[in-house]
């Protein structure tokens, strides 16, 4: 186990935008009628936003910022950082985050930099962020977790098509002594890397023309080698075997009591299976709130997703404690303990395509 | 009742599957027990029988077969 603190670290505020679009699970033409009721009730999702083609994180993200800085009142000449997380950049060269960087017209005392990651992204990216600014080298950082993850999906990919969204989010981090520590917990499984696995398009396999074709594998699933594809099962065995583990670890060695726990935010990726891991740690259902029903699964931006559009009211008037655990690509998973206080948290903003 | 008529009409109603077929459901072979499809047929048994899985079960019922042998394992007697 791999533990870490973080003093003098304070998140100030947390944003979200997606897509405008709504992609509604009953009307996707790959399941039939009866097919698709058990679907929904096994996912718990109803609807994702989605991006159209055209619109990446960068676009969902960039909302995601301006309106984080407008509401955090913060002059964005003091963003000393800039970090993106996400599964794929715009470009194969430069950085995202640079990209970013010149819309967002930040200073060029800015560092920038990605993180490729998917549904651990926040966790991780929350260890790097505030990595940064606990030695107040790095007086306020800006990190932006999302993914445009259904542009990288098959559309007749019937494990992955209900479960995936999009959405940006964006978490100010600002150096203050007074800030209680951050705690978190991170591992990683290299050698199951091809449980979620896009094969063609990075350097291994450049893409050739016949990666753009559609092939059924021998489990029944459609899909192209340049599509990111899951084995969901070996992912759900997975989660169940390292998250509720993340969890226990990180409240013994830091010594957290359960019932001092406000809320428990898990990365949202099937009700059944968060279930399986609320019901593990015996965590009462009222602790544990979920996005999943109309927004599905947005990779990293599910932890920041599901504090604005859940439990937005009480994280901007109350001081609340808060164990946030991931899992997924990589395969690698993290939790984080951390205490808020009044954060600016804004409602959930939509992207209009151009 | 029998709890063999109750497990039948779970891998029938969930994988759409008639009962002279059932002997050969086999996770992933059969066209909708996917990993989704898995979740529903876990969440069916669980439900109806009154049990909850432990991890290593939900991933070795990879059959109609082993599934009784699996709720066996429960108390539950398929018969």
């Amino acid at each position: 186990m791999a533990f870490a603190f973080l003093n003098n670290v304070a998140i100030r505020g947390i944003s979200a935008c997606v897509p405008r679009h709504i992609e509604e699970n009953a009307s996707l033409p790959i399941f039939s009628p009866d097919e698709i009721e058990r679907v929904i009730a096994q996912t718990g999702i109803e609807r994702k936003h989605t991006v159209e083609q055209g619109t990446t994180v960068v676009d969902l993200c960039a909302h995601a910022f301006e309106q984080l800085l407008h509401e955090l009142q913060w002059d964005r000449m003091s963003i000393d950082a800039l970090i993106l997380v996400s599964s794929a950049g715009d470009y194969i060269t430069p950085p995202s985050s640079n990209v970013l960087h010149g819309i967002l017209n930040l200073p060029e005392t800015c560092l920038c930099f990605d993180i490729r990651q998917g549904c651990p992204g926040w966790i991780i990216g929350l260890e790097v962020a505030g990595s940064l600014v606990t030695t107040h080298n790095f007086r306020r950082v800006i990190l932006l977790c999302g993914d445009s993850a259904t542009l990288m999906k098959s559309p007749l990919d019937k494990e992955s098509r209900p479960l995936f969204g999009d959405a940006g989010t964006a978490t100010a981090l600002e150096y203050d002594t007074e800030a209680s520590p951050i705690e978190l917990e991170h591992g990683s499984r290299g050698k199951e890397y091809h449980t979620i696995f896009a094969k063609a398009g990075g350097l291994r396999y450049p893409t050739t023309p016949s990666d753009l074709e559609f092939r059924t594998d021998d489990d029944n699933m459609t899909y192209r080698a340049i599509d990111s594809h899951m084995k969901g099962m070996d992912v759900f065995s997975f989660a169940l075997a390292t998250a509720p583990k993340s969890v226990q670890s990180l409240m013994n060695q830091f010594h957290i009591g359960m019932d001092t726990i406000d809320y428990f935010i898990f990365h949202q990726a099937n009700q059944y299976l968060n279930e399986k891991i609320r019901k593990k740690l015996k965590i009462d259902s009222s602790k544990v709130p979920y996005s999943l029903r109309n927004f599905g699964n947005t990779g990293s931006a599910t932890i920041p997703l599901t504090i604005v559009s859940q439990c937005r009211e009480r994280y901007s008037t109350d001081t609340i404690n808060t164990i946030a655990c991931a899992f997924g690509v990589g395969l690698a998973w993290g939790s984080a303990h951390f205490i808020t206080h009044h954060i600016v948290c804004p409602e959930v903003i939509f992207y209009d395509s151009l | 009742m029998t709890t063999l008529e109750k497990y039948n009409a779970i891998f029938c109603n969930v994988l759409q599957l008639n009962e002279a077929d059932l002997s050969n459901a086999v996770f992933k072979q059969t066209p909708l027990w996917n990993s989704i499809g898995h979740m529903s047929l876990l969440s069916a048994l669980e439900d109806e029988f009154d049990i909850l899985l432990e991890p290593m079960d939900m991933m070795a019922l990879q059959s109609y077969q082993q599934g009784k042998v699996i709720l066996s394992k429960y108390g539950i007697i398929i018969a």
